[in-house]
Parts: C-alpha cells; structure tokens; sequence
C-alpha cells in the first residue's frame, strides 16, 4: 500500500461518489457542482499520470469554460426545477441498468484477462550520427548494410542525428563518388575502405566519428545522452581524443585568472577514447587540452545551449602544404548539439507535438471551434421577424383590376410599408 | 498474230465505253454528238476487227485465245474444280459475226443520229444500242458458253429496253409498246431456259465450258474433223489432260461406248449430244425467231426502226444461227436435232412467208420477211450447210438493214408528210415526239401502214431506188447478193435430198422454194403499195426524202446487197462473168447514185436520172466513173486472164479454219435458174395481181376482194392466229391460275381465313387471356400485395423511430456493448 | 517505466465513470443533465487515455485527451445552444416531449 495507491482510492471514491450525486440530484445545479467535483478528481489523476498539463488544460477548460457554460444556461433556463412527470419508457432504466452490469463485467473480465500491467511499451529505436574527423581524407559514403546513412561526408562534417533500426549492421565505409549520378558502390563494385560490424541498440543514441588516418581507420564511438533533463540549465559535454599519433591528453577546465583551480574534467584520454560524460552548467568556459603539461590546444568563451549534448573532438585539421612542414595541426571539431528530449507530459513536450506531428489536427480543430462558435451564435440569436415580401410579378389582368377600382382589390400582394428596398414588378 | 489478237477485249470495251460515256454525259452533250461518241465506238471496234482479220488472214487462219486484262476468272470455285475464265476467241468465224455487227452495226448508229432527231431520251437510245453492240460482241466472241450465255443475256435485255423505248407514248399508245417489249423478253426467256439446260448438261457431260481450250489446234476442218482436233503438248498447262467441249465430243465418238451418268440414271454419250443439241434448238427458236418462239419479232416492230434493223434484222436474231455454227461439231453427231432444226426451219420460212402475204404494217411485211429468212439460215445450217447459212446471214445483215432503214426512211417521211398536210388544218399540236398519229377529233394516222401510202417514188428517190435494191437481193434476183446465198442454201438442201438422200433435204428444198416465191411476191406487193402507183393520202403526197444522215447508210447498204455475193461464189462459177457482170451492174448504180446524191445534196429531190439537170463538172464525174466501171467489167469478161484469179467460195474457205465440218458447194445451175425463175415469177405475179391498183375498193387488198384467195388472205393477215393460239392454250390457263391463286388461295384462304382465324383470333383470344386473368389477376395483385407487405413493414419499422431520444441512446449503447463483446471475445476466451 | 498506481485501476475507475455516465444518459429526463452525463463519459474516456499514455511513455495519449477536451468544448457550446433555441419554442426541456421525429 503505497501512498499513491492510497492517495489514489481516496481521490477515486470522491469522483465515484460525486458522479453518482450528480446523477441524483434533483436540482441541476446541484448537479453540475458536482460534476465539477469529478472534474477536479480527473485532474488529480492526471497529474498523478505526469500529465501536468493537461491537469491544467482540464481544470481551466472543462471546470472552468464549459461547466460556467453549463451554469449559465441552466440559470438561463431555469430548469434547476425541473424533473420527474411520468415517463413513457420506463423500461429503459431495467435495460440500462442490465446492459450497463454486462458492460462492467466485460470490462472486469477483460482487465483481468489481458494484463495490463505485464504489456511493456516499445522500446524507442537506436538514433546515431556520423562524424568525418580524418584529416587530409576524401569525402566517403557510410553505408550501413545497404543503406545510406552518409552521402559525400568530407572532413568536418556531421550527419543530423539519425533513427534507425536496432540489429547488427555492416558498416561500410566508400570514398564518396564525385559525379552526382554515380551508381551505388555495390554496383560499381567498389571495395569500401573500412569494413566493421555494427551492432544499434534500442533506445541509444550514439554518435560514430571516422578517425585516424587513412591507413589506420577507425571508428570511434560516443554515446549520446538525450533523456530529460532534471536540471535546467546544464548541458552534457563529451570529450573525444581522435588526433592520430598523439599521446594522452587531459582536458582541463581552465580558470583564468587562477591556474590554481583548473579542473581536470577529463584525464587521460589517449588516441581512441572517449570521455565519460559532464554535466555542466550553462556558462562560459575556458578549455584547454594539454599533453605531458604542452598546451595542445585550448577553447576560449566556449558555452552550449542548456539541455543539450555537446561532443568536442580533438582532431587534426589540415594545413596549406609547405614543404618540410607536417600538413596537418591539432585542433577541435564541435559538431552541432542535439537537444535532448523534453519531459514525459511536460508541456514541452505537447507543445513539440502539437506542433510537429499533429499539426494538421490542431489547425483543423482550431477551424472547428470557429465554426462552433459562429454556429452557436447563430443557433441562439432572436428570432428576427420576416418581413413579408412583395410579389415581384404583378400580372396584368391583376393591375387592369387595380386600375380600374380605386381600392387596392389583392389584398395577397399587398406589402407591409416598409421604408426602403421596395422592389418594382419587374414586368409590367 | 498474238499482238494483233489481244485488242479483241478493245471491241467489246469500245462500245460499253461509249455507252458509259453517253450515259453519264449524255445530258451535256449535244445531238450531234452523242450520236458521233455512240457511232465512233462502233467503227472504232469495226476497225480493230478489221485489224484482226486482216491479221488473221496474214497468220495462217489460226485461232487465238485472249485472256482479256484484269477480268480473270469468271467463276472460280476451286473446290468443285470448276474454273470458268473470261476468255475471247479470234477465229474466222467470230471475226464475221464481229464484221457483220459492228460494220452494219455502225451505219445503223448513224442512220438513228437522223431518226431519232428531236427525241427527249435521245441519249438515252444510243447507250442502248452501243450496250447491245456491246453484249453482241461478248456473244461471238466468248471462248466458252458460259460468255455466250451472258451475252445471249445481254442482248436479250437490250431487245427489251430498246423495243419498250417509246414506253411514253402519248395518248396512253405506250403501254403497247411496253406490251412488245416484255413479250420479246418473255418468249426469249423460254428459248434461253433451253439453252440453260443445254448448258448445264454440257457441263455435266464435259466438265468444262470451253469451246476449245488454248492450247487446241483445230485442224482446218471440213470432212475429217474427227481425229484433227489436235492438243498441242507442252505450252501452258491449261487444263492439260482435259480437252475442250467439241475435242472431246470427238475423241469420245471416236471411241465409242461413252456413258455419261447422271446418278440415277445413265445414257449413252450420242444420246447425251442429242439431248444437248435439243436444247439449244429451244434456244434458237426463241432467239432467232423459229416456230415456235417467233411470236416476239412482228411485236418488236414497236421499236424505232433502227431497232429493228440493228437487232431484228442483222445481229441479234441471227446469235441462234451463230450458235448452230459453233457447235457444228455437237450437231454432226447428233443427225436427229439437226434433222429437227431443219425442218423447224424449213417449216418457219413458208409460214412466215405466208403470213408475210397479208400484213398491213409495212415494218410487220419486213418482220415475217426476216422470220422465213432465218428458217432459211436454220434450216441451211440445220442440213449442215454452215458457210451457206452464214454467207446468208452476211447477205441478209445487209439487205434487210437496207428494207428496215428505208422503212424507216419511209415512216419519217409519211409522219413529216402528215405534219405539213395537217399543219394547214390545225394549228394546236405541237408535238415533235415520233410516233403519235392520233388526233383527238380525227381516225387514228398510222404512218406505218401500207394503205396510207402509195406514190413514194417520186418523192423519195434514193430511198426508193435502195427499196428497190434491197427488195430484188431479198427476192433473189442475179447478181445481187440474194441471189447467191440462197442459191447456196438451196443447192445444200438438193445435195442433201438426192445425193445423200435425207429425208429432210425434199422437205427443206420444197418449203424453201415455196418461201422464195412467197418471199419475191409479198416484197413487190409491198414495193406496189409504197412506192409506186400514185399517193393515196395526204400524207403521202407531202412526204420528202430523208436527211443524208439515213440516206448514206442507204446507200451504203445497197452497195452491199450488190456485192456482198462476191463474198462466196460457188465454185463451178465462171468468177470472171460474175465479177464482169457485178462491174457493170457497179457502173449502173453509180450512174444511178452519185447524181441522186448530189441532187440531194443541193437540196432537190428530183426523180430518177435526172442527170442533165446537173452541172457539167459532175455530170462529168458521174458519167465518168459509171462508165469506168462498166468498161472494166466488159474488159474482164472479154479478157480471161484479167479476172481469173478471183477466189471463189472465199466465205467457206475463211470458215473452214474455225468450223469443222464446213464444206463448199458447186453451183447447180438447174437449181439456180429454178430459183432465179421462181424468184422473177414471184415479182411478176405481184405484179400482176397489183395492177392497176394495188388497193381495191374500201382499202381492201386484192386478194381479199377475190373469194378464191379472201380465206387464205384472211388467214395471214391474221397472222395464223399464233397469238391467238397461245393465249388460249397458254396464257389464259395461266392467268386464270394465277388469278385463282391470287384471290382464292391467297386472299380468300390464306388472308382472311388462315390470318384472321389463326394469327388474329388466337391473337385476340391470347391477348385477352394474358391481360386479364394473368397481368391483371395475377401479376397486378402480386405487385399489390408487395407493395402493401412493404407499407406494412415500414408502418411497423417506422415505431422504431420513436423520437425520443433515449432510446437512441439505449440502442446505441446496446450496440456498443454488442461490439465490445464481439472485440473482445478473444481475450476473455483465455 | 512502472507507474505507482497500477494501470489497471485506472482502467477500471474509468470503466465505472463511464457506467454512470450512460446510466445518466439514459435515466434522466432532463436536456442539460444528459449533457452533463455525457461529459462524465468523455472525462472518463479521457482518463482511461492518460493512463495508457503513461505506461506507454507515448505522448499520443495525451495529445488525443488535448484535441478531447477541446471537442467536447465546441459539442458543449453548441448543445447548449441548441437546447436553448428548443426551448425557446417548446418551453421545455424535456426530451420525452421532443419527439417530433417520431417515424
């Protein structure tokens, strides 16, 4: 007996409870207080139900805009009166009742039958991205068994974040064909440069960077933690060492004025590692890789938007060729963030919805409502009084009679005085 | 030879293009030249047969068979192996008929260009008789009997168009006209199913149509046809095991024991020739005019005169004569038809003759006359005398196209004649249309009988003197043409009585030399009551010559009775006399024609030898060549080696190459001086009994005045009661039949019993019984009481909708648990 | 995630909500009261929907619930409408009498 579960009785016998004093009531009133009772029960459950929101959206709505409606015209009417006076179908309440005590059985039955509690949502799908971080390399296509995840990805690009399907995949890697109307690899028969097995699994979203050099490819992985955030402004950061043939750095979170207190956030990261994950907050940074106490490289005024999942990639970037000189130099990638998701039921979340997925019915029942309206004005204006009209054809036998005897004879096409918009008989 | 040949379709197209051509633009052309497109063609095609004779004559006489362009096979029935090609033959002996029609066929278009002057369906005339020209010349010139037959056809539907032309006539005359023309069709109709039959059993018997296949040699003829008919191997492959109809006819005779199976029944191959041979004389009576299928011709005469003389006198009638010839092979071994046909023709001529004696209609004397001159052809092609039957065919194309174009000349002059004696009288008829004699107020004028004319020599010199021309030929007179061909006819019969002893051969040559005189005698009665004496009626005392339109063809044509014998003098003749004499006689005509012709010409119709009249430059000219002739005559009767090298019998020697079984004659000088004699005799005695008027009192002819001669009189002006004759034995059975039929079976029977009881009255009764009881008892209540089982489930459904609202919901509600239920049935199963 | 209150309680209260809600429904007489019954029945409904979306962790739940609830406002504005203009005319409000479209 958890506290919920007992909160949860309570509140449920005052719904049952009011619902059945509204439907005895005899005063309408009553009645519809009542019904507000039950309406201010439901919106408890939904908070219950982490549905915030529409606890609110009930509350306002329902209790507040349609029971005051509710109020008003029972007022209007006043129909708190009213009742009783015999009624012809009096075997409807045996019938409904019978009916209704089937429903409930079916219901009690199917409950119980279909487990409810045991049914598991689907899992959310595997979601990943591809980074190219390889120097001085062509711009490749990713294939993942047979689908393109990649297209023409060269140095320093990104993929959007991407849902797929959980399983093992072939991850292949092809240099990217310049001519827009080249044929798939598979077609031309072209050997992928890297060849890896891939497993996604559901509900991860991971980010893969291509890193090293051309002769020693590798696949580095970063997962990416997109859950709701119980903090607001704070971000999640992720550090990755892809700069081949480099030792160990560490990341340090740099105080300027106070060498002192840098913070060492990450430690350690040698060529292929990926940092765990920090939470920080939203502000701006001062970052700096070091190696062996060699500033590598450092990031200054470096700040992220809350609620997202940064990734900084610590890679060589090229450099216009000088003979003697290396071609490449250290330096960062920092692909774009993705948002991490919004809470369950949070109005973000319905907001995000609403106005993405179920865009077409929110506008179509915005339409609605505007017919309602005009359609209830209508419906509940004064009667106006017709006026009558004239009869726009005379015939002439009638106005030779009308003519001939000085007293108006067709009292039927006679027309109420009314000051302006007197039609002429068209024909004479 | 071949070249030349293959314009043979160019005759037959010729005249059909014509008659297209004035078909379709008859109406824009004028007069003039509609008749020069229609006469055009027919030279046209005269002159290619002519190329083709002269072609023949240079290739040695032998026959050729043309495939005419695009037209194949006739009927082509591959399963039944029948295949009947469009196939022409150019042999001598349609190469005469060829001749023959479209030569005097051409002087005939241009004779009508003048006759029919003035006729609103003027265009319409000579497309019909370039038509007939047209399907004449398919007759003669198929290779088979199936072309034959179409032209046979052919010119049998002409006859009929033509005969019927004035089917307008006013004052309701046309429907006799009308009347003729279907009996033509109708008599020839049954003549034409015999030679259907005949043709069908040729068929059945030989499998084949064709006369001779091409590639046939026929060996000149003559007597020893049997074995001659040779079939050339190699060539074409053209039916090449199978002969044509007269080879095979051959080799199976020659063989012997041939039995031809129709099935049921079989009979011996002679039979089988005789049966064939049978039938086509049925043939032959209806179209050339024989006992008993003559009764159509005297009725033709209702036709324009060129008609008559185009197709009723030169072509049409003598296609029987044409077919006898062809199948001279089918008649040699069949002696019992050919016995048939000659005493069918035999008889023909003395009956026709006879009648000949008391007509009236001038063109009716002429119309008998050309009935005994075919019995004459039949009965000489009959005893198989087939050059001498041809040679008179040639001779009467000319002669009696001559007597029919005069006249007509005759009629035209007697109608203009009547116009003017009339145009002093009245002054209200208008009309120009030919052959209206009737005024409402006056006796009927028939421009046609003899009775209203008289005196005509006068005023129709040229016509008078080409009369005179063609009426001594027809009679027989030496040198004319006449004379020659029936000496030749006769001559065959006396070989036939006393050398080969035929039975027929008396018969024929009595009954011909009764119709030779018959014939001398009722031809100058007819010149008697026309020409000579003096006019009898205004009419005939106002008649003009003709215009050189119909006086040339005279002409022409008497020029031909003069020298057409040279065509076939016999053998035994001294040529060198003969060809002096016709020198001469050429000399007197010319003396006689040229002035006549110019006179004409300067518009002065004067009599006879008027020739001072004329200016010195012609007279001279005229003079000149008479005398020419003359001389030249007497020079080559005086000088032998002059004239010895004219051929004789050229006609038989020309259709020996295309006629088996041909053979010449020499002269009988006993039998030719009998005939000349009988022939003289015949003139004189008309003479004789004409004189000094030709018409006794009451218009009566003489003979009818005499009590000895008035019964036979009577009997030939009643033309022997042969109509009278079929229509008692024929048509009124027929029509009483028919009539019954008509009114009893079909009417009284069929429509008002049978129908009205059956077809009505059942009707009725079945009508009835369906409206009431079934569509209004039963259906009608069906549908009522579904429509009121539907009323009364909706007035039941209806309470469903009860208005209130709770049951609404109730019911909903009920149904929402029902599908709750069914949902989840198969959770709550677990 | 596992709530505290076990789905099933949820599904049940909304089971019974619902139940007097159609008893409402169909056992009163008066208009408004119907109305009000049949907002029991969406709130119960709507209930029933949250709780779901909550053991489902899917936010389609809860938007339904949000186009609901906006719904059941315009219904409500016009019903009521409705029931006004009625009355107007029959001067009641009780359903039995409104059965002009008795079939």
């Amino acid at each position: 007996m958890t506290f919920e579960l007992v909160l949860f009785i309570v509140v449920a016998a005052v719904a049952i409870f009011s619902a059945a004093f509204m439907l005895i009531s005899r005063n309408a009133v009553h009645s519809a207080l009542f019904l507000v009772v039950n309406l201010l029960c439901v919106a408890f459950f939904y908070l219950m139900l982490s549905a915030p929101f529409l606890a609110m959206v009930q509350i306002t709505v329902y209790a507040g805009a349609i029971m005051v409606l509710f109020m008003f015209v029972i007022m209007l009417l006043g129909s708190e009166r009213l009742g009783g006076g015999t009624t012809k179908y009096g075997w409807l309440a045996g019938g409904a009742v019978a009916l209704t005590t089937i429903f409930l059985v079916v219901v009690f039955v199917g409950i119980a039958q279909a487990q409810i509690g045991t049914l598991q949502p689907q899992a959310p799908p595997p979601q990943a991205r591809f980074i190219h971080s390889i120097a001085n390399a062509p711009a490749v296509d990713i294939y993942l068994n047979e689908q393109r995840v990649a297209a023409d990805l060269s140095f320093g690009d990104a993929t959007e974040l991407q849902t797929l399907r959980a399983g093992n995949y072939n991850l292949l890697i092809f240099a990217a064909c310049p001519d827009p109307d080249c044929p798939s690899p598979f077609e031309r028969g072209a050997t992928p440069l890297v060849a890896l097995p891939l497993s996604l699994e559901p509900e991860r979203a991971t980010a893969y960077i291509v890193a090293g050099t051309p002769e020693d490819l590798r696949l580095l992985s970063a997962p990416l933690d997109l859950t709701p955030f119980e903090a607001e402004n704070t971000f999640r950061l992720t550090v990755v060492h892809a700069l081949p043939n480099f030792g160990a750095v560490n990341f340090i979170q740099e105080d300027l004025g106070n060498p002192n207190r840098n913070v060492v956030l990450a430690a350690e990261l040698n060529f292929g590692d990926v940092s765990p994950m920090l939470s920080l907050e939203r502000r701006q940074y001062d970052f700096l890789f070091e190696n062996l106490g060699n500033r590598v490289i450092a990031l200054r005024e470096y700040s992220a938007r809350s609620r997202t999942h940064e990734l900084l990639i610590l890679t060589a970037v090229p450099v216009p060729a000088v003979a003697g000189a290396p071609s490449t130099r250290p330096s960062y990638l920092r692909p774009t963030a993705p948002a991490a998701r919004h809470a369950f039921g949070s109005p973000q979340q319905l907001g995000t919805e609403l106005l993405t997925t179920y865009l077409l019915p929110f506008q179509l029942v915005g339409l609605l409502l505007l017919a309602t309206m005009v359609g209830a004005i209508i419906l509940t204006r004064e009667e106006v009084l017709k006026r009558e009209r004239k009869r726009l054809v005379v015939s002439p036998a009638i106005k030779r009679i009308n003519r001939a005897i000085p007293i108006n004879v067709s009292a039927e096409s006679a027309e109420p005085a009314l000051p302006s918009g007197e039609r002429e008989p068209s024909a004479d | 030879m071949e070249v030349i040949a293959s314009f043979v379709p160019l005759v037959v197209i010729l005249p059909f293009a014509g008659a297209l051509l004035n078909l379709f633009l008859g109406r824009y052309l004028s007069e003039k030249l509609i008749g020069a497109l229609a006469t055009t063609a027919a030279a046209l095609a005269f002159a290619v047969a002519a190329v083709m004779t002269v072609g023949i004559t240079a290739h040695g006489y032998e026959a050729v068979v043309v495939n005419p362009p695009i037209l194949d096979s006739w009927i082509y029935i591959p399963s039944a192996a029948i295949d009947i090609p469009w196939q022409m033959r150019v042999d001598t002996l349609s190469l005469t008929m060829m001749l023959v029609v479209t030569g005097v066929g051409t002087l005939i278009h241009l004779y009508a260009i003048g006759y029919m002057h003035g006729d609103p369906r003027f265009a319409r005339f000579f497309v019909y008789l370039n038509l007939f020209l047209g399907f004449m010349l398919i007759l003669v010139t198929g290779n088979n009997f199936l072309m034959m037959f179409v032209g046979w056809e052919g010119v049998g539907l002409c006859s009929f168009l033509l005969i019927g032309f004035w089917f307008d006539k006013k004052h309701g005359e046309g429907w006799k006209n009308s009347n003729a023309a279907r009996k033509a069709f109708i008599v020839n109709r049954v003549g034409d199913f015999g030679l259907l039959l005949a043709i069908f059993l040729i068929f059945w018997t030989y499998g084949t149509l064709d006369y001779y296949k091409p590639n046939e040699v026929l060996h000149i003829g003559g007597e020893k046809a049997a074995a001659d008919v040779l079939v050339r191997e190699g060539g074409d492959g053209i039916a090449h095991g199978q002969k044509g109809v007269f080879a095979q006819t051959e080799a199976w005779l020659a063989e012997g024991g041939h039995i031809v199976s129709f099935g049921v029944f079989e009979l011996p191959f002679e039979t089988v020739v005789t049966l064939i041979t049978l039938f086509m004389l049925i043939g032959v009576t209806g179209k050339s005019a024989q006992i008993p299928l003559f009764v159509w011709l005297p009725d033709a005469m209702a036709g324009p005169t060129p008609v008559s003389a185009l197709i009723h006198a030169a072509t049409m009638v003598t296609a029987g004569v044409y077919l006898i010839t062809r199948n001279s092979v089918l008649y040699h071994a069949a002696p019992l038809s050919a016995a048939l046909v000659t005493v069918v023709g035999a008889a023909t001529a003395l009956m026709a003759g006879f009648i000949a004696l008391g007509q009236w209609d001038i063109k009716k004397v002429l119309a008998y006359s050309t009935v005994s001159q075919l019995g004459f052809m039949v009965a000489a092609v009959g005893i198989g005398g087939y050059a001498a039957g041809m040679f008179h065919l040639i001779t009467h194309a000319f002669f009696k196209a001559l007597l029919f174009l005069g006249s007509g000349s005759v009629i035209h002059a007697m109608e203009h004649g009547h116009h003017h004696a009339h145009a002093h009288h009245e002054s209200e008829h208008g009309e120009e249309s030919h052959g209206h004699a009737d005024h409402a107020h006056e006796e009927a004028f028939d421009p046609q009988d003899m009775r209203n004319m008289g005196g005509l020599a006068r005023r129709m010199p040229i016509t008078f003197v080409t009369y005179l021309i063609g009426t001594l030929a027809l009679a027989g007179i030496f040198p004319l043409a006449g004379f020659w061909s029936k000496d030749e006819i006769l001559g065959k019969a006396f070989n036939a009585a006393f050398i080969d002893g035929k039975l027929e051969g008396f018969a024929m040559l009595g009954l011909l030399l009764a119709a030779a005189g018959f014939t001398a005698f009722y031809m100058w009665r007819q010149i008697k009551l026309v020409f000579l004496g003096v006019p009898r009626t205004e009419a005939a005392a106002a008649a003009t010559e003709s215009s050189p339109s119909m006086t040339i063809p005279l002409l022409v044509l008497a020029a031909l009775s003069i020298f057409g014998g040279a065509l076939n003098i016999p053998l035994g003749v001294n040529s060198v006399l003969v060809i002096g004499v016709l020198f001469i006689t050429a000399g007197f005509w010319l003396l006689w024609a040229l002035p006549s012709v110019r006179l004409f010409f300067i518009g002065r119709a004067e009599p006879v030898t008027s020739l001072p009249s004329l200016k010195p430059a012609f007279r001279l000219i005229a003079l000149g060549s008479a005398a020419a002739f003359m001389l030249s005559g007497a020079a080559i009767i005086l000088v032998p080696s002059l004239g010895a090298s004219y051929p004789l019998e050229t006609l038989v020697l020309w259709l020996e190459h295309s006629v088996p079984y041909t053979k010449g004659l020499t002269l009988n000088p006993f039998l030719a001086i009998l005939a000349l004699g009988i022939g003289i005799g015949g003139i004189l005695l008309a003479q004789r009994v004409y004189s000094p008027a030709p018409l006794a009192e009451g218009n009566q002819d003489v003979l009818e005045i005499r009590p000895d001669t008035r019964p036979a009189f009577q009997l030939a002006n009643a033309k022997l009661y042969w109509d009278e004759t079929y229509g008692r034995l024929i048509e009124q059975p027929y029509n009483r039949a028919a009539a019954w039929l008509a009114h009893k079976l079909d009417w009284e029977f069929w429509h008002d019993r049978f129908h009205h009881t059956v077809f009505r009255d059942f009707y009725k009764r079945a009508a009835d019984f369906i409206a009431t009881p079934v569509d209004r008892g039963a259906i009608d209540q069906g549908f009522l009481r579904i429509g009121r089982a539907v009323a009364q489930a909706a007035a039941r459904l209806r309470t469903v909708q009860t208005g209130y609202v709770r049951t609404y919901v109730f019911t909903m509600l009920f149904g929402v648990v029902l599908v709750m239920l069914i949902l989840l049935l198969p959770l709550l199963r677990q | 995630m596992q709530p505290a209150v076990a789905t099933e309680y949820f599904v049940v209260l909304s089971a019974v909500l619902f139940i007097m809600g159609v008893l409402g429904v169909l056992v009163r007489r008066n208009a408004i009261m119907i109305f009000m019954s049949v907002e029991l029945m969406l709130n119960a409904a709507n209930l029933s929907l949250v709780a779901f979306a909550q053991q489902w962790s899917n936010m389609g739940g809860q938007l339904i619930v949000f186009f609901v609830i906006t719904i059941a406002a315009a219904e409500v504005a016009v019903g009521l409408a409705l029931i006004v203009a009625i009355f107007r005319t029959k001067k009641s409000i009780d359903i039995d009498e409104l059965n002009a479209m008795q079939g």
